[in-house]
């Protein structure tokens, strides 16, 4: 007989295939979502998934889960909001980059002042993919976007920083190192108080194609090759994924 | 030694012919001809297409087969 992906329990099956670009990164933190849920026995009443807009954005209508939809950046609010008004509920964000750091920045430095006890996983791909390719909070220096065409001059925003300097947890992995970037969800999950998993991922259609990669196997393969995994530090390096609790 | 084996499922519904199993599978199981994704039977089970495919549309089922001759 054949196994079952029994994670698929906490996605509505019936709208897969999801509508992002064949090898996109969101559908593999979509994934890793629903593992580390499963793997804590997540009930599937009581908890919520919250998303503002763009590619990521979209995570939120896939789960079989109460979610919303909120308007661009406005994730944390509404999220801290759902918290407040309910303390029993596990309170959940899938949201982009340019989401979470752009436009709703500024809530970014509020629920992680007040401590909200809410989990956020960033899809962090350094560009707003929706929209086509823009230079985006997180893009780095000398990278090729639409809006940068001979390459962003701007130092990309710390989230590192902004999270820890509130004495919230921070986790950062990519798409690559999946076990890795499994467990940073799953400990952000049980972390109480607000906690931060940035993701890098791989958009390549608006992204890594003006970067000069072939496919999104060869950006996969890049995080392997750019990012080392620190499990001693309290403070990652640009290079590194860990975890800073 | 035992040697592990996998037998293949693709979920064509969701595949969107991305490439990413073809290019990760240490034993070039997949290939890619009209559009369509395809396996050749060499499958071992090491499971990376199954985790890294971002449409969830491959299913490895493992069987342990005392009688494969280790390479
Ligand atoms: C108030 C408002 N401003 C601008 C937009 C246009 N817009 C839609 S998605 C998006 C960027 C999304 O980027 P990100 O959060 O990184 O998501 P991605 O698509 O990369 O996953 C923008 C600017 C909007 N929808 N609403
Ligand atoms: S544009 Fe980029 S982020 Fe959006 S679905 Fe396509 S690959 Fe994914
Ligand atoms: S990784 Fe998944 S979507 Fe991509 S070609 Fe393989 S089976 Fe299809
Ligand atoms: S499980 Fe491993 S060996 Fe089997 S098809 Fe997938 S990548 Fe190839
Ligand atoms: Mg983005």
């Amino acid at each position: 007989m054949t196994k079952e992906l029994t994670y698929l329990n906490y996605l509505k099956q019936e709208r897969l295939p999801h509508q992002w670009c064949p090898g996109c990164g969101n559908g593999i933190i979509l994934k890793l979502s629903c593992l580390a849920m499963e793997k804590l026995n997540f009930p599937k009443k009581g908890t919520v998934m919250v998303s503002g807009i763009g590619c990521s954005g979209r995570s939120a209508g896939f789960f079989d889960l109460d979610s919303v939809h909120t308007a661009h950046g406005r994730a944390l609010p509404v999220a801290e909001g759902i918290k407040l008004a309910n303390e029993e509920l596990n309170v959940m964000i899938i949201s982009g980059d340019g989401d979470l750091f752009g436009i709703g920045g500024n809530h970014l430095l509020h629920a992680s002042r007040r401590n909200t006890d809410i989990t956020v996983i960033c899809i962090s791909n350094a560009i707003y993919g929706m929209t086509g390719g823009q230079c985006s909070p997180t893009t780095e220096i000398s990278s090729k976007t639409l809006t940068t065409p001979r390459g962003n001059a701007d130092t990309p925003v710390n989230v590192q920083a902004i999270v820890t300097a509130h004495n919230c947890f921070y986790a950062r992995s990519t798409t690559f190192h999946f076990n890795h970037a499994m467990k940073c969800i799953f400990e952000a999950l049980q972390h109480k108080g607000f906690s931060f998993v940035e993701i890098k991922s791989q958009c390549i259609t608006n992204d890594g194609r003006r970067r000069g990669f072939k496919n999104s196997y060869e950006m996969l393969m890049s995080y392997k090759d750019n990012y080392k995994i620190n499990n001693s530090s309290n403070k990652l390096e640009h290079n590194e994924i860990g975890i800073i609790k | 030694m035992a040697k592990k084996q996998g037998i293949v499922h693709i979920n064509h519904k969701r595949c969107k012919v991305c490439g990413i199993c073809v290019k990760i599978c240490p034993v070039q199981n997949y290939t890619i001809s009209q559009n369509k994704l395809t396996e050749l039977g060499k499958c071992i089970a090491c499971l990376q297409c199954e985790r890294y495919c971002p449409d969830m549309a491959l299913i490895i089922d493992t069987k342990d087969d005392k009688k494969t001759p280790t390479r």
